[in-house]
């Protein structure tokens, strides 16, 4: 009985989570006709042509968001990973409060965050103040995910490679890197994800020439046709999937971290 | 190699944990040191693998000063109580590990550069043969058993062939019967090995099967130091004499005017050496021996331990007396038995 509530409950939950998403697929795959409306002329008449119009109005915005993922990643890792490292192995007065503050900026409407930016950083470039507004969501992630890995690791791993002949870097390069690479590969697809598809921020520190694929998105859906909008969702959708396949594959990972290979 | 500990103190916040410790532990032979929990004796052996510094006072290899030199600069190799293996990789990688590292070694008698690649793999493979691990060179540690475990962090200790050997706790996470079958096999293994070893341990029958040179910490001070036999005989404080082993302590008083002249216990007519006034007999449970001559005792308990009798007596004037009689010879509870002590010369512990 409870079992068969558990599987309704769980296809009830699938349906909800990519139903939007079939339909979308539906609608980006279909001809404008079918819904009625013509809004892009002629030019665009079957799916290619759709996906080809959408890439050459939106490029400029796609590249965009590369540009700020590229920027994001590398640097919400190098700021996040030694930090989490830092609160759990190298606890210094004040830390714990440091470690809590750090994932304040979660809670944080973007709309706050976006004015806070331009309010204090008035000199910095928009692209850099983007980059600044995701490393605020990103970072939190990695302090969080990063420093429950370095809590698992056995503290007399390091005085062990110590005693083995093994300086810092050697310990970093040969024992803590490694161990912690499930939880690294993480969270740098989890701050992928939340990046790509960051909107608030990457709304109100938009300008015509610097606009994030998601604020492309927002204005797809208010004044292009629905397939146009659908297509561009799903060129949108296109990374962030198999980054999600991904983080499932590697979160259960670390589970399985240490067990038999 | 000799060690040399000079005065060291060491404090963990404003806790003193060591102080005014010296010590010395003999080339080549086995220092056991062994004290209850709290004593500060891991702290002791971190000190000497250089994992910590201490306040004050000195460390020396072979004469020379090592006290700041951080541990990968020191020759010491380290067995940590849980092993601290590294679990992303092989058992081989594991033992292989310190033969890798860009070690630059403290000690004047470092020829040992990195080994080339073949006698890297010649001395994995001669560290797993020492410990009996060549068929589980490819598996993980956690897909070890803990007594496997052990070796493996003894084998990765001691193949970059360390001047100091230093264990802490070794056995300690294995159950009771591992542990006895280990124990054994460890004390040959160590002698084998011929290095410098310092063992931590709060077992005493550990440290009495595997010490050369026994140290008794407590409360971070060195209690006594010297052959384990010796300390277990003749311990030099009442409670070095109950931390090695079961002892019955007899106060015993000398009256004034007595010196000298045998004196009467509960237990007959003692011999005191000259000069002491107030102190107590040294009488372990296996020098207690039923004597027709002697003092008339009443069994409280009497319990067959298999390897001997393990009886509770009490004398005439109240006190308790734990023997070990041989097996087989159980006595009533309320019985009368005559005791005296083996040999009629116990040890004399003086007070102060």
């Amino acid at each position: 009985m409870s079992r068969r509530l558990g599987i309704a409950a769980v296809a009830l939950l699938a349906l909800a989570l990519t139903a939007p998403i079939a339909i979308t697929a539906a609608g980006a795959f279909s001809r404008s006709e079918w819904y009625g409306q013509r809004s892009e002329g002629a030019a665009v008449q079957d799916a290619p042509a759709l996906f080809s119009y959408v890439t050459a109005t939106w490029g400029r915005a796609l590249s965009r968001s590369l540009q700020v993922v590229a920027a994001v990643v590398p640097l919400a890792l190098l700021i996040g990973a030694p930090a989490a490292w830092a609160f759990r192995r190298r606890p210094f007065p004040g830390s714990r409060l440091l470690e809590s503050a750090a994932l304040t900026p979660l809670a944080v409407p973007g709309v706050a965050l976006a004015f806070a930016l331009i309010q204090s950083a008035a000199g910095v470039s928009r692209f850099w103040l983007l980059v600044g507004g995701h490393l605020a969501y990103t970072v939190p992630l990695v302090v969080k995910t990063v420093g429950n890995a370095v809590e698992t690791l056995d503290p007399r791993l390091e005085p062990a490679a110590r005693s083995l002949g093994a300086g810092p870097w050697e310990i970093a390069r040969r024992v803590t890197l490694p161990l912690l690479a499930p939880a690294l590969t993480l969270s740098a697809l989890l701050v992928f994800a939340v990046s790509w598809g960051e909107f608030n921020v990457s709304f109100l520190l938009a300008t015509p020439l610097l606009q994030t694929f998601p604020a492309g998105l927002y204005l797809a859906y208010t004044t292009s046709s629905f397939p146009v909008a659908a297509a561009a969702t799903i060129v949108f959708l296109a990374p962030v999937v198999p980054a999600l396949v991904a983080i499932q594959a590697f979160g259960g990972e670390e589970f399985h971290r240490g067990l038999p290979a | 190699m000799k060690v040399h500990v000079e005065e060291v103190a060491f404090t963990y916040g404003k806790e003193p944990v060591l102080s005014g410790v010296s010590l010395e532990l003999p080339g080549g032979g086995i220092t056991v040191l062994i004290g209850p929990s709290g004593s500060g004796k891991s702290t002791l052996l971190q000190l000497l693998a250089g994992l910590l510094h201490p306040a004050a006072g000195r460390i020396l290899f072979d004469g020379e000063e090592v006290t700041g030199v951080p541990t990968e600069r020191r020759d010491v190799g380290v067995v940590f109580q849980s092993y601290a293996l590294f679990p992303h990789l092989t058992v081989r990688e594991n033992i292989a590990f310190g033969l890798k590292t860009g070690r630059q070694r403290f000690s004047a008698r470092s020829s040992r550069r990195r080994p080339s690649r073949h006698s890297l793999e010649a001395r994995v493979w001669d560290a797993a043969a020492l410990l009996g691990l060549e068929r589980l060179l490819d598996r993980k540690p956690s897909q070890l058993s803990g007594g496997e475990q052990q070796r493996v962090a003894l084998a990765r200790a001691v193949a970059p062939r360390p001047a100091l050997l230093l264990l802490d706790e070794p056995l300690s996470a294995l159950d009771a019967r591992l542990r006895r079958t280990v124990r054994a096999e460890l004390a040959s293994l160590l002698r084998q090995l011929g290095t410098t070893v310092f063992y931590v341990t709060h077992d005493q029958e550990e440290a009495m099967l595997l010490a050369d040179h026994l140290v008794v910490l407590h409360e971070g001070r060195v209690m006594q130091a010297g052959s384990p036999l010796d300390l277990y005989r003749r311990p030099a404080s009442p409670f070095v004499a109950s931390f090695l082993g079961e002892a019955n302590l007899v106060a015993v008083e000398v009256e004034e005017g007595g010196e000298g002249k045998p004196v009467r216990t509960p237990l007959g007519k003692v011999a005191l050496p000259g000069g002491s006034a107030r102190g107590w007999l040294l009488v372990r449970p296996e020098d207690v021996t039923e004597d027709p001559l002697g003092a008339v005792a009443t069994v409280v308990d009497s319990r067959g331990l298999g390897p001997h009798e393990r009886v509770v007596l009490a004398l005439e004037n109240g006190a308790e007396l734990l023997a070990h009689f041989p097996p087989d010879s159980a006595l009533a509870p309320g019985s009368k038995v005559r005791v005296g002590i083996r040999g009629r010369r116990p040890h004399f512990l003086a007070e102060g």
